[in-house]
């Protein structure tokens, strides 16, 4: 499979007052095409750190600090703002997951996203046949009268297939969708993630899907990386992380989730709470939560290595 | 078993004004003739999407809005006619817990002021308000060294510990659970799970827990109702719910929940079609009627009414029974 993006060993840092947060702290994945990706874990891990870093998009005081970002054989972090301004939306789009926030609210969808197609020199009238095209494609109902609609007249569902319409707009090679269904009911995220999921093949398109919600993860994803405090613990397929979880933290999550009632038995709990990244702690950062620490886990740091074909795990029990 | 809240044709309807002259023109049909019984000790949930209603019941049964109609009865006493002074008094026996602890707790309280608070609002003299403070925040577990935090200073799992300590240090019987980890990260709703269930033993509480999460109310509900657009649809024992569930929205529901088995995902499933329709005109009939694969004619005229089709098992549905849903609902149900 050819290679879309490659990640190296990308830290972000972010300068506040009370101390240098490493927020991404050395990771390194790669997507190939026509792939899903997702990178998932707990609030703070730094996955949607990753992906505003791959978008050049970090706020202040946050800095990319070190590492690569090819993508289509180009290092991101090389190219000038005008190059990443016809890169941003043209090759990499990307979904947020509130679209209510993400829509400007006194303009009709249809000019929205057709604001987005011009863009490629289409002439006016040919775009808008083109949003209407947009819009039966991501299953809009009554297409040609809804591009009329200003967001606020739209459900939150049929809000995110405006968003979605207009990400694939201009056939981006790679697709950021950063919790796409999180704000949406349980129904409606059924729907979306079918959307999602037709799209990779009818379009072609990687995604890069960020999430903390396993279950989306299950339902969409071909290969996940599990991060914890700014780092890749593993990585591996769909399979190998549901059936063969290697990292106690990958193991412990999945378990925490409810799969069972309370007749079945207790949920397995993860002690304590995600560390501050100001301070992060010494060696293995899981190690304060870990069950199965050891004497080198509170003193040296663990490398991601891979364990069997395409599976990596970052824990001195596997060697590290 | 004797029943702590019995809810009889409850019905909320939020007006909608419009000019200067405050001109009711319509309504919103929030909570829409709803009846339920939640007995003494078990866990009562409601699942339901965004707008169903759900949590508009739970400020409804501690009466922090006034029903529009109907009774709701704590412990056989009818609290929609209470005066203030009254309201009071059964106010002691509810809690509640909301869903984003940090908008929920008073950022200029600490930890100890945050309990104090309720002790002092019902007069209990402080030696003993003390003694309940250091009680309870075992009972959460929490450290001691946290009372003079102020919640900015606690994490999300904390903040949630100090909300719960709150509802229930006046030693309620009843507490109304409003999406309690809804907020939380994954490894923490884990450990608040687990302490509910704890402080239900230790105090012998009585739950009413809302939730959106289908595997969560799995895992914590003796019994859950399924609400749609301000109306109950559907109410079973737990496992019945989900292995044997006879409302098309509750298969839709549980079918639609994501699983975690990536080997599961070509599952058939029952996808309901389109969007909760509007509060302010739902439709006629069966709300339910313009998502439904199964409506038939009088499923547009007439609304079905909750009716027992099996022992402890109410349905509303014109076709209940008449649908074979073991191919959605017969693999295994993990969220």
């Amino acid at each position: 499979m050819k290679t879309l993006l490659s990640v190296k060993n990308l830290k972000v840092n972010f300068y506040t007052s009370a101390g240098t947060v490493k927020a991404v702290d050395g990771i390194s994945f790669e997507i190939a095409k026509k792939e899903i990706f997702a990178l998932v874990g707990e609030s703070g891990c730094g996955k949607s750190t990753t992906a505003l870093a791959i978008m050049r998009l970090i706020p202040y005081p946050g800095k990319i600090t070190e590492g690569s970002i090819v993508f289509e054989n180009k290092n991101l972090l090389n190219a000038s703002e005008d190059e990443m301004a016809k890169i941003r939306g043209k090759k990499i789009s990307m979904i947020f997951q509130n679209p209510l926030t993400s829509l400007n609210p006194v303009y009709r969808v249809g000019d929205q996203v057709a604001e987005a197609i011009v863009l490629d020199n289409i002439p006016k009238k040919a775009a808008w046949n083109k949003v209407i095209e947009l819009f039966k494609g991501v299953k809009i109902p009554d297409a040609e009268e809804r591009v009329y609609s200003y967001p606020h007249e739209l459900s939150g569902g049929m809000r995110q297939r405006v968003m979605i319409g207009m990400m694939i707009s201009r056939e981006p090679s790679l697709i950021i969708a950063d919790e796409p269904t999180t704000a949406l009911d349980v129904t409606i995220q059924a729907q979306i993630i079918k959307l999602l999921s037709e799209l990779r093949d009818t379009l072609e398109t990687s995604i890069l899907l960020i999430t903390h919600d396993f279950g989306v993860v299950a339902e969409l994803a071909d290969r996940i990386a599990v991060m914890y405090a700014g780092k890749i613990v593993e990585m591996g397929d769909v399979y190998q992380i549901f059936e063969n979880p290697l990292h106690p933290y990958t193991g412990m999550l999945i378990d925490a989730l409810p799969r069972i009632t309370k007749r079945e038995g207790r949920l397995k709990e993860i002690p304590g709470s995600v560390p501050n990244l100001v301070n992060p702690p010494l060696g293995c950062r899981f190690h304060p939560r870990c069950p199965l620490k050891k004497e080198i886990c509170k003193m040296k740091e663990p490398s991601l290595v891979e364990i069997e074909k395409g599976h990596f795990v970052a824990c001195h029990l596997y060697g590290g | 078993m004797r029943a702590v809240i019995q809810v009889k044709n409850l019905k909320k309807y939020f007006p909608i004004v419009k000019g200067i002259f405050k001109k009711r023109y319509s309504y919103i049909r929030a909570v829409d003739d709803v009846s339920f019984s939640i007995e003494m000790g078990e866990t009562f949930g409601l699942v339901g999407e965004s707008g169903s209603g759900k949590s508009t019941i739970a400020r409804l049964l501690l009466r922090l809005i006034e029903p529009t109609d109907g009774g709701i009865l704590f412990k056989g006493k009818d609290i929609t006619k209470l005066n203030k002074e009254e309201l009071r008094e059964v106010r002691k026996n509810m809690g509640i817990v909301f869903q984003d602890p940090a908008s929920s707790l008073n950022p200029r309280n600490t930890v100890y002021d945050t309990l104090l608070r309720p002790l002092k609002l019902h007069g209990i003299p402080k030696d003993e308000g003390e003694e309940r403070i250091h009680k309870i925040m075992k009972s959460v577990n929490l450290g001691e060294e946290l009372l003079g935090r102020y919640p900015h200073q606690l994490s999300g799992g904390q903040q949630q510990r100090v909300s719960i300590a709150r509802a229930i240090i006046l030693n309620p019987d009843f507490v109304v659970l409003d999406e309690p980890t809804s907020a939380l990260d994954v490894s923490v709703q884990a450990q608040i799970l687990n302490l509910l269930l704890d402080l239900q033993r230790e105090f012998r509480l009585t739950y009413l827990f809302i939730s959106h999460d289908l595997s969560v109310v799995r895992y914590i509900s003796d019994r859950i109702g399924v609400m749609y657009l301000g109306n109950l649809f559907e109410i079973a024992p737990t496992e019945k719910l989900y292995s044997h569930a006879f409302h098309p929205y509750t298969v839709g529901l549980v079918s639609s929940a994501p699983i975690l088995n990536p080997r599961l995902r070509s599952r058939k499933k029952l996808l309901l079609s389109g969007e909760p329709p509007s509060l302010i005109n739902p439709p006629s009939g069966c709300p339910l009627h313009p998502r439904c694969p199964f409506a038939k004619p009088i499923c547009k005229e007439k609304k079905p009414r909750l009716i027992e089709v099996e022992e402890d098992h109410f349905v509303a549905c014109h076709r209940a029974g008449e649908i074979d849903f073991s191919e959605f609902l017969g693999g295994e149900f993990v969220g």
